[in-house]
Order: structure tokens, then sequence, then C-alpha cells
């Protein structure tokens, strides 16, 4: 058996391929979709946009600071919900006892699992987040070069994986508690926080928000970066490193929970 | 040479005692009060390629659990376990590879996708290599005439439909040993005779082992030279299906409904059945859901004599008269104190 | 009535069912309210006293409540109606003797009424004592209260609407979603709309959307308000329901023919 990353890869484009164009058939509900993506995105620009009318800067972080760091965490929020989408339905799986049947291909189960679902409707926020990014990278005048390309990549990556990290944390829920729908709620709402500074909390939630639930990993941290490259932090540059083994450790975690799961369940 | 070879086998699941209400969850953090339950106790078995054995025991009797360590999902507690020269639960994906798994209501194939592209990422998976696929989908469609369903999403197909495909996906690759858990549950009888001859034809064609759990002994009758009955973790019955037959092929079971369903009434019809019939021991009345169940012995005494009989001397609202169903086949190994 | 009470009673007790949920949702709303009074303590920290007439007292406490009211809203009246209509069972409550209009209604309100107890109410009071925010006792909370059930009668008629929508197009996501980020931001709920730009805002405030958030904060906090007040805003509320609510009862008739041809 030969199964290495070009195996995986060419079965995973296959399964993309035929589910992209099976959701296809469904015009509307991808258009509609797509509108609601786009008028949630809007919605937390113009809310920056009433706000700074009236204020010039939130702790030295001006509007096109500001923005720079909401367009990061759209990036960085886009993977998850392209690609793990189907996390939202471990619920129902494991309740019906329909996940033993991810058990019994020759493939990685958390791979097999995942793979089943690609969101489209992910795609217009991508698209929004790098306008979006653009826009405020313009405007803030930071210089375009090889390294910041680069550092963008990596840092975006790392961030990503960090919040997928979450979320598979999330989903692993499903192994040991009935309601991890609720769970699942619960974290991906913490999203909606890592548009702001972390340094606008107190010392108790800047620990919480950056070694329990490492939201400031998804954009603030790494943001700091490009914006106040003279006095990056090392918890900024950490935090490539940091998105890999978070989301490694939520990776064992999962895999940990289902093999316990279907032991026993169903 | 045996395909699969099982000894010792056992499997003990650890359970929390819980307590109830939310004090009690709390209880349960931190509790240590556990049980152990014996799933699977200590059994043994040899099954030859080629062989298709039907795998019968009540709900709870540790068939799933012996059938998850067959697969490599979960692992024994002691013993040993072997599929086609590995060991399932050390490598499961090894195992995987060699095995194929159909689980009645549970399609494997993804849901919004045509079957045909389904196959072909199944073909990927198992790295099939393309002569073998075409002459497979060849093969299936000589026999049930499926090409016409291949372009139809999984979910817009019916249930009968649904598994047929599923059986024929868990044969696309070769598999030496299939799995059918339930495979004709909640079909009709035309279906269910199309996926009994697909699953003989196949099993004969391509010597294929099947292990196939049932509740439907229908499906036992059609398939299985052998038949292996577990109940409570232990394997009571291992032997030719025949034999099982000769032993119970003769009894039938009549079940009964009466207007008044109180335990009393019950009670005391079943007393009245018994009584009449007491001299020959040709029946056993067990109570059965909203069913006075009769089992009748057809060699000591006909089954015409019994209906009768409960006709003119109880007020039934309904009958019915069925094959002898596994669960009642194994409490009759129990009460006949046969002995494996 | 009686009938109609029934089904509300019914969907409290179903409701009991989800502790774990509830729970949740309640951590949730409480990690929110600490990031409003974080975020709006350091907007606060550079400027005087107060920002468009608000002091930051002001505004946290309207935010807040917002959030706790939004809890309160949340019964997936919508989500419910474009389930059932996938699955079929839409044409069993279509049987019903009831009209199905209220028959929604008073389901969903008593998923209301449990999210009230459950929600809205410890929300409440963790914002009034551990942030110490001061809220005058007598009138006001009576009116509150009418304002409260106003509200979620206008946003019922949103939920309604939309669902009935789904019956068109089949898919909830993309609907629901954009009602839900109109609603919050248009009336106020995540920038409180002394913020909005001048024109902006007295667009706003001929919408619909301020009714539901808006005005039941304005009766509960506002200590300028006069009875007269009082009667003005329930007026322009109930103005509102009765729009949104014949507006679907309307918008049902045309959409049951899509029930009876399709089938469900």
């Amino acid at each position: 058996m030969n199964q290495g990353f070009k195996y995986y890869l060419k079965i995973y484009l296959a399964i993309i391929t035929q589910d992209i164009k099976s959701k296809m058939q469904y015009r509307m509900d991808f258009f509609i979709s797509t509108l609601g993506m786009i008028a949630t995105n809007l919605s937390g620009l113009i809310s920056f946009w009433i706000l700074f009318r009236s204020i010039p800067n939130i702790q030295g972080w001006d509007y096109h600071e500001m923005i720079f760091i909401y367009a990061f965490s759209l990036l960085a929020v886009t993977p998850v919900q392209l690609f793990f989408d189907n996390l939202w339905n471990i619920n129902d799986k494991v309740l019906r006892g329909d996940f033993i049947v991810y058990c019994f291909r020759p493939l990685n189960i958390f791979f097999y699992y995942m793979s089943e679902v690609f969101d489209v409707k992910g795609l217009s926020q991508l698209i929004f987040g790098c306008l979006l990014l653009i826009y405020s990278w313009a405007s803030l005048h930071i210089q375009i070069t090889v390294v910041s390309i680069l550092f963008l990549f990596v840092t975006l990556l790392g961030a990503s994986l960090v919040m997928i990290g979450i979320m598979v944390l999330a989903c692993s829920s499903a192994f040991w508690i009935t309601n991890s729908t609720s769970v699942l709620v619960f974290m991906f709402k913490f999203k909606d926080y890592s548009k702001y500074p972390i340094t606008i909390f107190n010392t108790v939630f800047r620990f919480i928000f950056s070694f329990l639930i490492p939201i400031g990993f998804i954009a603030f941290y790494p943001s700091e970066i490009f914006l106040r490259p003279k006095s990056t932090t090392i918890l900024a540059l950490a935090s490539p490193v940091i998105g890999i083994a978070f989301f490694i450790l939520a990776y064992f975690v999962w895999m940990y929970g289902a093999r316990k799961y279907s032991g026993t369940g169903s | 040479m045996s395909i699969i070879e099982i000894e010792n086998l056992e499997k003990t699941f650890k359970v929390l005692n819980r307590h109830e209400g939310l004090k009690g969850a709390v209880k349960d953090l931190f509790s240590h009060d556990y049980k152990y339950i014996k799933a699977v106790d200590k059994i043994s078995m040899k099954i030859n390629a080629g062989e298709i054995v039907g795998y019968l025991g009540p709900n709870g009797a540790g068939k799933s659990t012996t059938i998850k360590m067959m697969t490599g999902v979960l692992d024994p507690t002691s013993g040993h376990i072997k599929v086609n020269g590995n060991i399932p639960y050390k490598n499961r994906r090894i195992n995987a590879q060699n095995i194929g798994v159909v689980f009645g209501q549970r399609t494997q194939l993804w849901w919004s996708l045509p079957v045909i592209e389904s196959f072909k990422i199944l073909k990927m998976i198992y790295q099939i290599n393309d002569k073998t696929y075409k002459d497979n989908l060849e093969l299936f469609d000589s026999l049930v005439k499926v090409s016409s369903l291949y372009s139809k999403p999984v979910r817009q197909m019916s249930l009968g439909q649904r598994t047929l495909c599923d059986i024929l996906a868990a044969f696309l690759h070769d598999p030496k040993v299939i799995f059918l858990d339930e495979p004709t549950i909640g079909l009709d009888v035309s279906i269910k005779s199309k996926i009994r001859m697909l699953i003989k034809e196949l099993n004969a064609r391509k010597n294929t082992t099947v292990i196939l759990t049932t509740h439907d002994m229908g499906d036992v009758e059609a398939l299985c030279q052998r038949a292996v009955i577990i109940d409570k973790g232990k394997i009571i019955f291992d032997d030719q299906f025949e034999s099982l037959k000769s032993m119970f092929g003769s009894y039938r079971t009549l079940k009964v409904s009466v207007d008044d369903m109180s335990e009393k009434n019950i009670n005391d019809t079943i007393r009245i059945i018994e009584s009449a019939f007491n001299q020959t021991k040709a029946l056993t009345v067990n109570r059965s859901e909203d069913w006075i169940e009769i089992i009748v012995d057809q060699d000591k005494t006909a089954l015409t004599d019994v209906l009768s009989f409960v006709i003119n001397n109880i007020h039934v609202s309904d009958v019915k008269i069925e094959e002898v169903e596994a669960e009642s086949i194994i409490r009759k190994i129990y009460e006949g104190g046969r002995t494996v | 009535m009686k009938r109609y009470w029934g089904l509300s009673k019914g969907t409290i007790m179903e409701s009991a069912a989800y502790r774990g949920h509830y729970l949740f949702t309640f951590v949730g709303n409480v990690f929110y309210i600490i990031l409003v009074y974080f975020l709006w303590k350091s907007i606060y920290a550079n400027t005087t006293q107060q920002i468009n007439g608000m002091t930051f007292k002001e505004t946290f406490m309207y935010l807040t409540l917002a959030a706790s009211i939004y809890s309160l809203m949340q019964t997936w009246a919508d989500w419910d109606m474009s389930r059932s209509m996938l699955s079929g069972n839409v044409v069993l409550q279509f049987l019903k003797p009831t009209n199905y209009q209220a028959y929604k209604l008073f389901e969903n309100f008593g998923v209301m009424v449990s999210n009230f107890v459950v929600l809205f109410i410890p929300s409440f009071i963790l914002i009034v004592f551990v942030f110490n925010a001061n809220i005058n006792v007598g009138l006001n909370m009576a009116i509150f209260i009418i304002s409260i059930l106003l509200a979620y009668l206008i946003n019922f008629g949103f939920d309604f609407i939309v669902g009935l929508l789904s019956f068109y197009t089949e898919s909830i996501w993309g609907i629901s979603m954009t009602k839900e980020v109109i609603v919050l931001l248009f009336s106020g709920a995540v920038v409180p709309l002394p913020f909005f730009p001048e024109a902006m805002r007295k667009i706003l405030e001929l919408l619909p959307f301020q009714a539901i958030y808006n005005i039941p904060l304005q009766i509960l906090t506002n200590k300028s308000y006069t009875v007269v007040d009082f009667l003005t805003q329930i007026l322009i509320q109930l103005f509102w329901a009765a729009i949104l609510i014949i507006g679907g009862s309307l918008f049902l008739k045309k959409a049951s023919k899509i029930i009876t041809v399709n089938g469900g």
C-alpha cells in the first residue's frame, strides 16, 4: 500500500471536485449563501466605520490598522469554513451511530471524515478578506517585499491552524458529551473576538485569550509583525509554531476520541 | 486454509455506574465506581476462505463487538485474532484494504454524489487497477442490471437501491472478506431475494468469505452453510446450518393477540394454552411485547390443532404464523440443554 | 386560545431538555459582556466623559442588554420552517385546524419564554448587579415587559417571512444570516444608534429594526422618558408588529400554493 501525500491529495481533489459539481445543481443555495456570507463580513466592516467616526483609535490602533486585523482574521477563519465544515455534523453522526462507517476504509479517519464536505460559500469570504487586506495594506503604506509576502503566508497558515485547532477540539467533545453542537457554536463565536487587539483586556483575559482559547493568534499577534515591526513581541513571531503545535494537539485529541468512541458507541 | 482465526478472544468494557440528576453528574466526574462488562467472553473460531457464515444472536449478545474487533475498530482485551494473516487492531488500514463492510441502514457512499462517482473515488482509495475495476462493473451489471442507477445521487435512492449499491461498493476492490451487518433489514421481499442472489453469486465467483450478521433466518437459510450463534458473549452453537435447521425446521411460531392485554389475563391465557398441550410437551408459550408467542413443535403436534384450540377457547383479536426467529432458537437451545 | 397556549407550554417543557445548550449559551453571553466591557473601556479611555452623548456606563449597559434581548429572540422559527419544508412535515402542519402563522407564533413563544427565564434574567442580574448599572425601578419595568413582547412579535414577523422565503429558495442559511446581520446592525445592537451618522440614523428610525432592540432599551434605561414617550414608543412597536404580521399572513397565502403544488 502506497499512501503518501500525493495519494491523499489525489483523493481529496477528486472528492472536492465532485462535491462542487453536485452543489452547482443547487445554484440558488450557493448564491444566497454567498449573499449571507458577504452581509456578515460587510456588517463587521460597517461597524468599524461607524465606530471610528467618533473615535480616533482604540488603544493606539487606528481605523486602517483595525481593518488590517479584521481582514487577517477573516482570512484565517476561511480555511476552517472551506475544508472542515463537516465538523458541524459530528453531533448527528455520533448520536445516530453513523460515525462508525468512517473506520472501515484504508484511510486516516480524520482525513476521511473532514474530506466529505467542502463548503463553497467560504470562497466569498476569501475574496472579501483579500480585498480588505489589500486595501488596508495599501492605506497603511506597508512595504511589499518578498519577505513580507512570505511572512504573510506563513503567519496566515499558522493563524488558520489555530482556528482549525480550536474547532477540531470543540468537535472532539462530541465523543464525550451529547450536546457538542452547543460547544461548537460557543467556540465559533470567539472568532468574532479575534478582530480586536488583545491588549484591550486585563491580564487575566489576556492570558485566557492567548493560551487557553488562543484567539489572539488568529489575527492580533500575527498582525503585529506587519503593523508594529519595531516592537514585535515574541508571541507574534511564535504564532506559526504555536499554530502548528496547537493543530497537532487538536488532531491527536480528536483521533483519541474517535477511537475511544468507535470502541464503545453504537 | 482459515482466513479468520480467533482464539480465546475477550473484550471487557469498563463502564461507569452513573448517578442520576445534576448532583449525580458532578459525582460521576470524580467517581471510581466502575463495573466491568464482558461483551465477548473467550470465543474461538476458524473460518475458511470462501465460506458464508451466519453470525447470529440477540441484540447485545456480542455480535457487533466481535465484528468491530475483526474490522480493526476495536482492540481485544485478551486473546488472538487474525484476519487474512493480519492482526486487525494493529494494522487497521492494511486490514481495511482487504475487507469490505456493509452496514444495513448506514450508507458508506457519498450522499450527494452519483453512485458511479463514488465508485471512482473508491477506485482511487483502494488503488484498484483499471482492468479489475472494469471487469467488476461488467460483472455487477450482468448480475443485477444496475448501470441505469449509476448516475443517480445516493440521496435520491430508495433504501433497497442504496443497499444494493453499498454491497457492490464493498465488493469493488475484490476484498478477501466481507462483513454484512443486517443487509436486508427493512427491505421488501423482491429486493431481499435480489440481494441474496447477488451475495451468493459474488461469493461463488470470487471465493469471497462472507460474515453475515442478521436477525432474518431467511437470509441465513438462503446463504449460509454454517451458523455461529453467540449469546451473552459466548458461542453457544457453531455447526452446519443444516443441523440447526433439522432441529428447528419443524418449529413454527404462532402469535396471538387478545383484546384484554392486562398482565392477569395474559398469564391466564398462557396457562390455559400450556395446560391443554401439557402432555405432548409440544409448546413453549411466552409473552413478547403485544403478542402471546407460541412456539409449536410440529413433530409432536399439528399446528392446526393448536390454532383451532386457541380460536375456540380464547377471545383472540389477531393471529399470525411466523418462521422461527433467531431469538427463539437461542431460547430453545438453552431450554433443550443442548451442549455445543 | 387554550390550544395555542398548550403549544407554547409544550415547547417550554421541551426546552428543559437542553440544559447543556443553555449553559453554553449563557457562558457565551458572559464572555460577550466581558468583551463589550473591555472593548468600550478602551474606546472611552482616551476621551473625556461622553461620546455622542453617551457615557461609558450607558453604552455598556445598552450593548449588553441588547445582547441579552438578542439571546431572548433566538427561537429559530425560520430554521424550523425550512427544515419542516425540506422534510415534508410542513404538509402535516398545514393540515392542522389551526392557523399556520399562529401555530408557529405560539410554538416559538414557548421557546422565547424559556429563553427569558434561563438566559435573559441571569444576564440581566449580572449586568445590573456585578457591573453596577443603575436602572430605575418603577413603571418603566412594567412597560419594558410589554415592549419586549411586542419586540418579540416584530422579530417573529421577520423570522416568519424569512421562513416562508425558504419555501421558494429551499435553502435557509444565507437568508437567515442576512436577516440576522441586518437586524442586529440596523437596530443598534452592535453599535448604539447615537454613534451612527445623522442621515443614516434618521432613516433607521423610520425602519422596523430599531423597534426590536432600541425601543425596549430606551424604555428601560432612559430616565427622561415620560408617560407620553412610553405610549408613543409602544404605539410605534404596535404599528410595526401589525404591519409584519399582516404582511406575513398575506405572504403565507401566496406561499401555501407552493406547498399544495409541490406537496412539500
